[in-house]
C-alpha cells in the first residue's frame, strides 16, 4: 500500500521536525571545551580568563591556552562567567512533599527513601545554576540526608551523590517548642538516642569481640588437634560433631549430652557469652554519627538551643553543623572560637516566616561569617524549586555587607566542604565532576541569566539566547548628613528618561530646580561628585496597601467607591521605614481586595512631610476570589462582573445599606462622579485579576467601557498579550512566591517584549526589585523593568509626569544606590526626600576605606535618620 | 490505522487552514444524519465552517480537498444540554435565592480542561447553567467545546432560565437561630423552596409587566429548565407548572421513570442526568433504575441525556433497554432542540455547524471509538484533544 507507506513517512517526519531534541541528547560522548570565559574557579588558580574541556563527566582540563579535543563541541563563552556548579545545601528537591514532612525523633528516616526520581521541578532549578541539593528528613532527629544531583533521571540511584552525607536534627523549630522545657526535651532526646546507640555500639563490639574470640579459641584448637594423631583426631571430630547436633536437638544420646554440658560449664566459668545485639539500622546510622564518619546537622536558633548544640558536641564528640542560627547571641563567641560549619538562610523571605527566623538583626549575617568560620548559603526550601532562589539568597547576603567572593563560596567550594564533598563538587579543578555553569553576568545578580548548566558533563539547560546583564560596578558612595540648602548632585550614572546618563542636578529648598546648572554657580553652593554611582528618583511601588488593607476596607457593601486607601496612611508604620531603606519613595497606596470596587488609589510619598499627593489616580476594581463574600453580593465571579458593569454604567448603584436620605444622596454623588472620571479616562482602572477567567473579565470591561485599564497580580498573562497590547493595558505584576512556575515570569518578560507596560507591585521590603530582577533574567529588557521601578510605572498608573523620574519640579527625592537598582546585591547607600537625607548606610566591614571615602564627601553617620 | 486516519487528516487539515476558504469533501461509509435515514457511502462537504452538501456521492472540481475516512462512520457532534462545565468563581451567586438575572457567561474560564475532556468524548457543545444553590438560578447558555474566538464559540447565549426545585438550594442554610452576620440566607427546608419559588412567581403575575427574565419566561417566551430529582419533586414541578401555567423541561430527573405517563400526557420533555451504573442510590437518595430512558421514552416522553462522556450513556440506555435510535437522538438532536440551536447543530444537513464525530465502527458497538473531532469544521487533532 503505497499511500499508507507515505503516510508512516509523513507521521515520521513529523516527529522528526516538531519533537523537541532535549538539549542534553546531542553527541552523548563527545567532550565539551568552553572556550574563553571568565573563569571563577574557586580554586588556588583563582578567578582567570580560559578555557575548560569536560569529557566523561569530569573536568579534563581547566585553565588559559590548554589544548582543545578536535572532536569537542565547542562553546563560546566569551564574555561571560563560569563557576562551579552552584549547591544548595538544604533543600527539598527530588522529596516528595509527604517525605519533607515525614518527620521522625529517632535517627530512622532515610531521605533517599522519599525521592521521587521522575519529578520535574529540577528543570527550573537547573536553569538557575543550581546543580546538586542536600535532601533531609524532618523531625527532632530524622535520619540520614543525601547530596542528589540536579539533572533528569530515571531512577534514585543515577541521582545520587553522597548517600550519606550528614544525621538531621532541630532543636526548638516545632510549633510546640516555645518554651525552654519543651526545648530542653528535645535536647534530652537527642541525647538519650546518641546515649542509646552508644550502648548499642558498645554491645556490638563486646559481641564482635566475643565472636572473634570463639573464632580464634576454634582456629587453636583445629592447630591443636591437627597436631595430635590422625586416630584421635577422627575421635575429636566426632565428638564435636555430635555436640554440635545436641545444640539443635534436644532429643540426644545421653553420653555425648553429658560431655556437651561439660564443655560449656568450663566456658562459662570463664566468661559469660554477651548477648547479641538485635541488629537496629537507625541505631546504625547514629552510630556513624558518632564515629564521625558524617556530621550532625541541627537547626537551631535560640541561645539555649544553640548551647544544647554545642553541649552534644562535646559530650559525643561529633561533628556538628549548625543550621540557622538566628540569635546566637552569648553564643556568638564560642561558635566563632570552634569554628563550627554553618548553613545560614534564609535572608529573602516571601512568605510568611516562622516566628524564630522573624526579627533577626541587620548583623545576624555578618556577625557570624567572620573569616575562618565556614559556612554555606541555602534557601531552607520548603517547596522543591524554593531552590530556584539560590542566588537570591545570595544576593541579599552581598547586599548585607558580606564579601562577594565569600558569599560565591557559600554555595559553591564551602557548601561542598560542608557536605562532605568536595573531592568532586565545589570548584573548577581537574578530575572534578563536570558541574558547570556559565553566566551572562554576575553569578551572584540574579538578573543575570544562565546561558548554560552542566551536569556531569551533560548540558541540562540550555538558553538558546542569554543577553548579558550590563555589568555596573559596585560603588560605595555617600553623601554628607547634613545637606545644605542648595546643592548640585553629580554622577555618571542619573537614570534619566529611562537610561543611565552622565549629568547633574541641582536642588533647592527641597526641589529639584535645574538639571545641567550652568557652570558659573556661586562657589558657595556646593557640587557633591558621586562618580560612577548610580543615582535614580525613588522607586514606585506601582500596588500597595503596607499591609494596613484592615483599617481601609469595610466589608459592609461591595461597592466602596467612596473610599479612598490614602486616609489610612500612617507614617509611623515600621513597614514604611523598611520601604524607604530600600529605595522605595512612591506608593500607588490602594485599598485591599475585599471589596469589588475597592475605592480609590492615590499617591503617596514616603517620608515626606506632606506625604498624601495629588488627587485620585485610579479606581481598584477586584475580580479576584478575595471580593467573593457569600455574605453579600456578590459572592462569585460573574457576579462581580455584573456589579462592576452596574457600576460602570455610572448611573449610580444605591447603597444596600441604611442611611438617611442626605448622606445616601452624598454618598451616591461621590461614587457617581469617581467612576465618571473613569469612563472620561481620567483615572485609571486598576483591576485586580488572578486566574485567566478574571483576567479575561477585566479585558471584556476594559474593551466595553473604553476605559484606561491596568491589570494588577494577573497569574499568567501569557495568553492575553494581543489583547493587552491591542487595548493598551498595563500589567502591575505581584511579587514572585516561592511556589511560583517561571511560566509567571517568563510571561512578564514576553508581554514586555511584546510592548505590553510593566510595573512591579509591592507587600513587603523587597519585593519589587526582586521580580524586576527575575523578569530580567526570564529575558525582559533591562530598560523596561528599570522603567517600570520608575517613571514608566507612574505613567502606567497615570500618575503626574514628575513622578519617579529626575526632572525639574520635581520634588528632591533620589537614591544613591552602590549599584544597578536591579541588581539585588545593591542597596541604596543615601535616601533623600525633600532634599534631605532621610536614610543612609555605612560602607559594611571594612571600615577603613569607608572613612576615606567618607572623608571626601563629609563625614557620615548611619546613625543620623 | 487509527492513528494513521489521524495524521492524514492533520496533514490535509493543517494545509487547508492556511487557505480556510477552500472546500474539504469528506468520504465515510456511513453518515447517520438525523435529518433523514443513514446515508451509505456518504459523502460531505464542508465550506467554511458549514455544511454545503451532502449526499451519497458528490462531485467536486478543482480547489476541493478530499479526505477519504475509509470505514468510519460520521454523526453529529454530541450535544450535552446540561453542564456548569468551565464555570469559575463560583456557580451561584450565593448571596440571594432568586437570581433571575444570573448570567455565567462571564465567568467561565474557556481554556479550562473540563472542554478538553468533553471534547474528547466527541461532545462539540454544551449547555451551561448556573448552579443549582439558588432557586431561581439564573439564565443558561450554549457553546461550543472548542474555538479560537471566545464569542464565537457561544451559540446561544440565553437558551431559558433554570430554576431549582430541589433540596440543594436549602443545604448549607440554617434557621435564624444565630443571627451572627447581616445576612441570613433562606431557604432552610423543601417546603420553603417551593415557597420561594411560588412568592416569587406570584409577584411577577402581580406586577402584570411582561418585561424581565421571569415575566418573559411564565409568558412563554423564555423557557424554564426546572432542575429536579425525586418523584415527588417533579410532582410538585407539575403542581406549580399548572398554577403559573408554563411547561418546564425536566433537567435530572433520576425518578421521573415514575411518572412517566403523565410527563408523556403534559408533553414535558426530560434532560436525564447521567446514569449510576452503581447500585447504590443517587442525588438526593432517588431510587437507581438502569432503563429509566427506555421507560420514559416507551411512555413517549422527550428525553435527552447529559453527562460527561455521552456516547456511553446512550450506550448504557440501549443496554437497558432504549432503541438505537432514540438512543441516538437524546444526544444529539433532541438536546439541541431542547437548547433551541437544532437549526445549527445536532443533525447533519446542509447549512447546519460541520461538527462532526468520526466513529471507527457502528456507534452503539462497545469497540467503537471516537476517532476525530471536527468542530466548525476546524480538526481537533489528537495532540490537542490529549493536551
Amino acid at each position: 500500500m503505497p499511500i499508507q507507506r507515505l503516510l508512516i513517512f509523513l507521521l515520521f517526519a513529523t516527529t522528526v521536525v516538531n519533537g523537541p531534541k532535549p538539549a542534553w541528547a546531542t553527541e552523548p560522548d563527545a567532550p565539551i571545551a568552553l572556550i574563553g570565559g571568565r573563569l571563577l574557579t574557586q580554586t588556588d588558580q583563582g578567578n582567570l580568563t580560559g578555557d575548560i574541556v569536560i569529557h566523561d563527566g569530569k573536568i579534563l582540563a581547566v585553565g588559559a591556552g590548554i589544548e582543545i579535543p578536535a572532536n569537542a563541541r565547542r562553546i563560546d563563552v566569551s564574555g561571560l562567567t563560569v563557576t562551579p556548579g552552584l549547591i544548595d545545601v538544604r533543600s527539598t528537591l527530588w522529596l516528595t512533599p509527604a517525605a519533607a514532612r515525614e518527620a521522625a525523633s529517632d535517627g530512622r528516616l532515610n531521605a533517599l527513601d522519599g525521592v521521587d526520581p521522575l519529578s520535574e521541578d529540577w528543570r527550573e532549578v537547573a536553569r538557575q545554576g543550581v546543580t546538586a541539593v542536600y535532601v533531609q528528613p524532618s523531625g527532632n532527629l530524622g535520619g540520614s540526608g543525601a547530596v542528589l544531583a540536579v539533572a533528569p533521571s530515571e531512577s534514585v540511584d543515577t541521582l545520587v551523590i553522597r548517600s550519606v552525607a550528614g544525621g538531621q536534627a532541630t532543636l526548638g523549630t516545632t510549633g510546640t517548642s516555645t518554651t525552654s522545657r519543651h526545648r530542653f526535651t528535645q535536647y534530652d532526646r537527642i541525647k538519650k538516642a546518641f546515649d542509646a546507640a552508644k550502648k548499642y555500639g558498645e554491645q556490638k563490639t563486646k559481641y564482635a569481640e566475643y565472636q572473634a574470640k570463639q573464632k580464634k579459641a576454634a582456629a587453636d584448637d583445629a592447630k591443636k588437634k591437627k597436631a595430635d594423631s590422625a586416630d584421635k583426631k577422627k575421635k575429636k571430630d566426632e565428638s564435636s560433631a555430635t555436640s554440635d547436633k545436641e545444640k539443635n536437638d534436644s532429643k540426644e544420646k545421653k553420653p555425648a549430652a553429658d560431655t556437651a554440658a561439660a564443655k560449656s560449664k568450663t566456658t562459662s566459668s570463664t566468661a559469660k557469652p554477651p548477648t547479641k545485639p538485635t541488629p537496629d539500622p537507625a541505631k546504625d546510622f547514629l552510630l556513624r554519627v558518632l564515629s564521625r564518619e558524617v556530621p550532625l546537622r541541627i537547626e537551631a536558633h535560640r541561645e539555649d538551643d544553640i548551647a544544647h548544640v554545642l553541649k552534644l558536641a562535646d559530650e559525643f564528640s561529633m561533628r556538628i553543623v549548625l543550621e540557622g542560627a538566628s540569635y546566637p547571641r552569648a553564643q556568638l563567641q564560642q561558635l566563632i572560637d570552634r569554628r563550627t560549619n554553618l548553613v545560614l538562610g534564609p535572608i529573602v523571605q516571601l512568605e510568611s516566616s516562622p516566628s524564630y527566623r522573624k526579627g533577626r538583626g541587620d548583623d545576624w549575617l555578618t556577625s557570624l561569617t567572620s573569616d575562618g568560620v565556614r559556612w554555606a548559603l541555602s534557601t531552607f526550601g520548603e517547596q522543591p524549586r524554593t531552590s530556584r532562589l539560590l542566588r537570591v539568597q545570595a544576593a541579599a547576603a552581598v547586599a548585607l555587607g558580606v564579601q562577594p567572593q565569600r558569599v560565591l563560596q557559600a554555595i559553591t567550594s564551602d557548601a561542598a566542604a560542608i557536605l562532605g564533598v568536595d573531592d568532586r563538587l565545589g570548584t573548577l579543578a581537574k578530575g572534578k565532576r563536570a558541574d558547570v555553569v556559565v553566566f551572562a553576568g554576575d553569578p551572584l545578580d540574579p538578573a543575570a541569566p544562565v546561558r548554560l548548566t552542566i551536569s556531569e558533563g551533560k548540558v541540562v539547560y540550555e538558553a538558546s539566547t542569554a543577553t548579558p546583564t550590563p555589568i555596573i560596578a559596585m560603588a560605595e558612595e555617600h553623601l554628607p548628613t547634613l545637606l545644605p540648602k542648595s546643592y548640585v548632585i553629580k554622577s555618571t550614572r542619573l537614570l534619566r528618561k529611562g537610561t543611565w546618563q552622565p549629568g547633574r542636578f541641582l536642588v533647592r529648598n527641597g526641589k529639584i530646580v535645574a538639571l545641567a546648572p550652568d557652570k558659573k554657580l556661586p562657589i558657595s553652593i556646593p557640587v557633591y561628585d558621586l562618580g560612577a554611582a548610580p543615582v535614580t528618583s525613588g522607586l514606585l511601588v506601582a500596588h500597595g496597601s503596607l499591609s494596613a488593607t484592615a483599617s481601609i476596607d469595610d466589608r459592609s457593601e461591595a461597592d466602596a467607591s467612596n473610599i479612598q486607601a490614602a486616609d489610612a496612611y500612617d507614617p509611623s508604620d515600621p513597614r514604611v521605614t523598611k520601604l524607604l531603606e530600600a529605595g522605595f519613595l512612591r506608593v500607588a497606596f490602594s485599598p485591599g481586595s475585599t471589596n469589588v470596587v475597592a475605592g480609590a488609589v492615590c499617591q503617596v510619598r514616603i517620608g515626606a512631610a506632606n506625604p498624601v499627593r495629588g488627587n485620585v489616580v485610579a479606581m481598584k476594581f477586584v475580580l479576584s476570589a478575595k471580593a467573593r463574600d457569600a455574605a453579600r453580593y456578590p459572592g462569585s465571579l460573574a457576579g462581580q462582573v455584573e456589579l462592576m458593569r452596574e457600576v460602570l454604567q455610572a448611573k449610580g448603584v444605591r447603597s444596600r445599606l441604611f442611611a438617611p436620605v442626605a448622606i445616601e444622596q452624598a454618598l451616591l454623588d461621590e461614587r457617581k462622579q469617581r467612576i465618571k472620571s473613569v469612563l472620561r479616562k481620567r483615572t485609571t482602572a486598576l483591576f485586580e485579576a488572578n486566574s485567566s477567567a478574571e483576567i479575561r473579565a477585566a479585558i471584556r470591561l476594559v474593551e466595553r467601557f473604553e476605559i484606561r485599564g491596568v491589570l494588577v497580580s494577573p497569574d499568567d498573562v501569557s495568553p492575553f498579550i494581543d489583547d493587552l497590547k491591542r487595548l493598551d493595558i498595563g500589567v502591575v505584576a505581584r511579587p514572585v512566591r516561592t511556589g511560583d512556575y517561571d511560566r509567571y515570569v517568563d510571561g512578564l518578560a514576553k508581554a514586555s517584549a511584546a510592548g505590553v507596560h510593566i510595573a512591579f507591585g509591592s507587600t513587603a521590603k523587597e519585593d519589587g526589585r526582586m521580580t524586576a530582577a527575575l523578569a530580567v533574567s526570564a529575558g525582559m529588557s533591562y530598560d523596561a523593568a528599570l522603567s517600570g521601578l520608575t517613571a514608566g510605572g507612574a505613567k502606567l498608573l497615570g500618575m503626574p509626569s514628575n513622578s519617579c523620574a529626575l526632572v525639574v519640579g520635581a520634588p528632591g527625592d533620589f537614591v544613591v544606590w552602590s549599584g544597578s537598582p536591579l541588581d539585588l546585591r545593591c542597596r541604596p547607600t543615601n535616601v533623600v526626600v525633600d532634599g534631605k537625607i532621610a536614610f543612609a548606610t555605612t560602607a559594611p566591614g571594612d571600615s577603613e576605606s569607608n572613612q576615606t571615602e567618607a572623608a571626601s564627601l563629609g563625614q557620615v553617620n548611619s546613625e543620623g535618620r | 490505522m487509527k492513528r494513521i486516519v489521524i495524521t492524514f487528516l492533520i496533514t490535509l487539515f493543517c494545509s487547508g487552514s492556511v487557505a480556510p476558504a477552500n472546500d474539504v469533501l469528506l468520504k465515510a461509509t456511513k453518515a447517520i444524519t438525523l435529518d433523514g435515514p443513514p446515508i451509505e457511502p456518504a459523502a460531505i462537504l464542508v465550506h467554511d465552517g458549514k455544511i454545503k452538501q451532502i449526499a451519497q456521492t458528490i462531485d467536486v472540481a478543482g480547489d476541493v480537498k478530499v479526505v477519504d475516512l475509509g470505514e468510519a462512520v460520521v454523526v453529529p457532534g454530541f450535544v450535552n444540554a446540561y453542564s456548569q462545565l468551565g464555570i469559575t468563581g463560583g456557580s451561584s451567586e450565593l448571596t440571594r435565592e432568586i437570581t433571575p438575572d444570573f448570567d455565567v457567561q462571564s465567568a467561565i474560564d474557556w481554556e479550562s480542561r473540563g472542554f478538553r475532556e468533553t471534547l474528547d468524548a466527541g461532545v462539540t457543545t454544551v449547555g451551561i447553567s448556573p448552579g443549582t444553590d439558588n432557586v431561581v438560578a439564573g439564565i443558561s447558555l450554549a457553546v461550543k467545546t472548542t474555538g479560537d474566538d471566545v464569542d464565537q464559540r457561544v451559540v446561544k447565549h440565553d437558551t431559558g432560565l433554570v430554576i431549582t426545585l430541589a433540596s440543594d438550594p436549602r443545604s448549607r442554610n440554617r434557621a435564624r437561630s444565630r443571627p451572627d452576620s447581616i445576612y441570613v440566607r433562606q431557604p432552610t427546608n423543601r417546603m420553603g423552596v417551593v415557597w420561594m419559588l411560588r412568592s416569587t412567581l406570584q409577584g411577577v403575575e402581580r406586577k402584570a409587566d411582561s418585561a424581565g427574565v421571569l415575566a418573559e419566561a411564565l409568558s412563554g417566551k423564555r423557557r424554564i429548565y426546572c432542575v429536579s430529582r425525586t418523584h415527588f419533586d417533579i410532582e410538585t414541578v407539575l403542581r406549580v407548572a399548572e398554577e403559573f401555567n408554563f411547561s418546564p423541561v425536566i433537567v435530572g430527573g433520576e425518578e421521573s421513570y415514575q411518572l412517566a405517563s403523565l410527563l408523556a400526557e403534559k408533553k414535558l420533555p426530560v434532560i436525564l442526568g447521567p446514569l449510576r451504573t452503581t447500585l447504590s442510590a443517587g442525588a438526593e437518595g432517588t431510587e437507581p433504575a438502569w432503563n429509566r430512558a427506555g421507560v420514559l421514552h416507551q411512555a413517549g416522553v422527550v428525553i435527552a441525556m447529559s453527562g460527561p462522556d455521552l456516547l456511553e450513556q446512550a450506550r448504557f440506555a440501549v443496554r437497558f433497554g432504549l432503541p438505537e435510535d432514540s438512543a441516538l437522538r437524546a444526544i444529539t438532536i433532541e438536546p439541541a432542540k431542547l437548547l433551541g440551536i437544532e437549526d445549527r447543530v445536532g443533525s447533519l444537513a446542509v447549512g447546519r455547524d460541520a461538527d462532526l464525530v468520526v466513529l471507527s465502527g457502528d456507534p452503539f458497538e462497545f469497540t467503537t471509538d471516537v476517532q476525530a473531532v471536527i468542530v466548525d469544521g476546524t480538526l481537533i487533532d489528537e495532540e490537542d484533544r490529549e493536551e
